[in-house]
């Protein structure tokens, strides 16, 4: 009994995980190659390698996953609106990785 | 790069009064933690970048508040009892990295293409500076500035009220430029001001290319400008030569500014087409929204900004009308329920400058709520509250501008 409600228990955590890691995974696809212009041309991410020096260094920026969404799908400043080249599941994705990447929460 | 020592202050310093701002200078917390402690949201979780970029190394770190290598404040107490900001406290702002320090290697040698008038001509800066010369004090300010009180998540640097200063510009005066070419084409209704960035390969020139038009009547006060305070204009304020459109926001005053044509209607690219736009939350922005281009009037105090003495305390803070001159300054310590005449310091630099403003307060101890209210010559006034907007542009709201400040 006991034993099964903890692999019941270690089993969701499991699940729980995974989802979120692919999600971040497919964040990291948008950050580097699905997004047009790719986020990596103007933004500096260690961990997408990226190093672009147009917009904020997102390492020190930490942006929450808000501020992210709202970026892509609006533009800041030259930075374009990705509101109509990417979908809402990408944007959330990109927006789930950079912050999760960076600290920068939800 | 600078050391991280404390701001220096005159014998009259107002920042005396406010011991936990100087506690947070000297101790290891980050400028951000500041922020945080006047009450509005911070932009960043993760402490700001402790050292300055370098094309900015110059500045006095401990006057800023570095939210990236393209994006640094002046601390709201960094701005003293003076007219005009020192260089080195000002904001910066770069929509794209700024060009190497070579292009002010040879500053008489940089080129300004001028289109759109009569003589169309390639001028150097050198044979710029042979048409005629003026100088101008005039308040940079960028559109965002008070972003940070939109209680929406406006996107965009989250500036509080350290996006502006004071400064003196020197150069010759476009209208002059324009004579000496013939006069505009016909047609003309904008200024069109092109930067001069190396444009980063990826992306669109429309996109990211820095050019923004302006109306005609622009023409009347616009400075090609090639110093600041009395020094060759530094590259990280757009030397060796930028485009000052007196009483307009920041953006609107070119940097490393390489062409400027007189045009029939405003340019097409990114930042003038939808950027600095002004539209409800929610909105896209389009051609047919109001542009960021004359400022509006606006005061916040710089100190005290959290705590004062009890008896005879100094209010301070800064006024500027936009494009008209100011009629009155008015400070409330309790919320703006009753309001007082603050006194302007210094002298008038003209209806492009910012008037320094104080008021002396008697006050007993207990928390105070101290506002202040600015009126131009035209009569315009401060509101109460903020307009929403979609990028958090334009803030003159006095309420959110105020400060909480406990007397003890």
């Amino acid at each position: 009994m006991i034993i099964r409600g903890v692999m019941g228990l270690a089993v969701s955590l499991w699940g729980a995980y995974a989802l979120a890691d692919d999600l971040a995974s497919q964040g990291k696809i948008v950050f580097m190659e699905d997004a047009q212009p790719a986020c990596s041309i103007c933004h500096t991410l260690s961990d997408a390698g990226a190093t672009g020096e147009i917009g904020p260094n997102l390492d020190e920026l930490a942006p929450s996953q808000e501020q992210v969404r709202n970026a892509v799908k609006g533009g800041v400043g030259l930075m374009p609106a990705f509101g109509d080249t990417l979908t809402e599941e990408q944007i959330n994705a990109v927006a789930h990785y950079v912050a999760s990447i960076t600290g920068g929460g939800s | 790069m600078k050391a991280r020592t404390a701001i220096q202050r005159g014998p009259n310093d107002p920042g005396l009064t406010n011991p936990g701002r100087r506690q947070i200078l000297m101790g290891s917390a980050s400028a951000m933690a500041a922020v945080t402690l006047l009450g509005f949201a911070p932009l960043a979780k993760a402490e700001e970048p402790k050292t300055l970029p370098d094309y900015a190394a110059w500045k006095e770190r401990n006057a800023l508040i570095v939210h990236s290598t393209n994006t640094m404040e002046t601390q709201r107490d960094a701005i003293g009892q003076g007219v005009i900001t020192p260089s080195d406290r000002l904001f910066v702002r770069n929509n794209l990295p700024a060009p190497p320090e070579s292009i002010v290697a040879d500053r008489d040698a940089w080129q300004l293409r001028v289109e759109g008038v009569k003589n169309p001509k390639t001028m150097t800066l050198g044979e710029l500076k042979q048409i005629s010369i003026a100088t101008v004090a005039s308040v940079l300010q960028c559109s965002g500035n008070g972003r940070a009180f939109f209680p929406h998540g406006a996107g965009g640097t989250q500036w509080s009220v350290g996006a502006a200063g004071c400064v003196m510009w020197t150069g010759v005066p476009l209208k002059d430029v324009v004579a000496e070419l013939g006069g505009l084409a016909d047609g003309a209704k904008y200024v069109t001001s092109t930067g001069g960035e190396e444009l980063p390969a990826g992306l669109e020139p429309m996109q990211v290319t820095v050019e923004r038009s302006v109306p005609t009547h622009a023409l009347e006060h616009a400075l090609l400008a090639w110093e600041m305070n009395d020094e060759p204009l530094p590259l990280a304020h757009g030397g060796p030569l930028r485009m000052v459109v007196p009483g307009f926001y920041g953006v609107n005053n070119i940097k490393y500014v390489k062409q400027v044509t007189f045009t029939e209607n405003q340019t097409d690219v990114k930042i003038q087409a939808s950027s600095y736009r002004i539209r409800d939350v929610g909105e896209k922005g389009a051609p047919d929204q109001p542009s960021m281009w004359e400022m509006n009037v606006k005061s916040w105090v710089t100190s005290p900004l959290e705590s004062a003495r009890e008896g005879r305390t100094m209010i301070y803070g800064v006024a500027l009308g936009g494009t008209v001159a100011l009629d009155k300054v008015e400070v409330s310590v309790n919320g703006g329920r009753n309001w007082k005449p603050a006194r302007f310091l210094g002298p008038d630099l003209g209806p492009f400058a910012w008037r320094p403003f104080v008021l002396a307060a008697d006050l007993t101890p207990g928390d105070y709520r101290i506002v202040s209210r600015a009126t131009d010559v035209d009569g315009n006034t401060q509101p109460e509250g903020r307009m929403d907007n979609e990028r958090g542009y334009g803030h003159n709201g006095w309420s959110d501008h105020g400060v909480t400040v406990e007397v003890g």
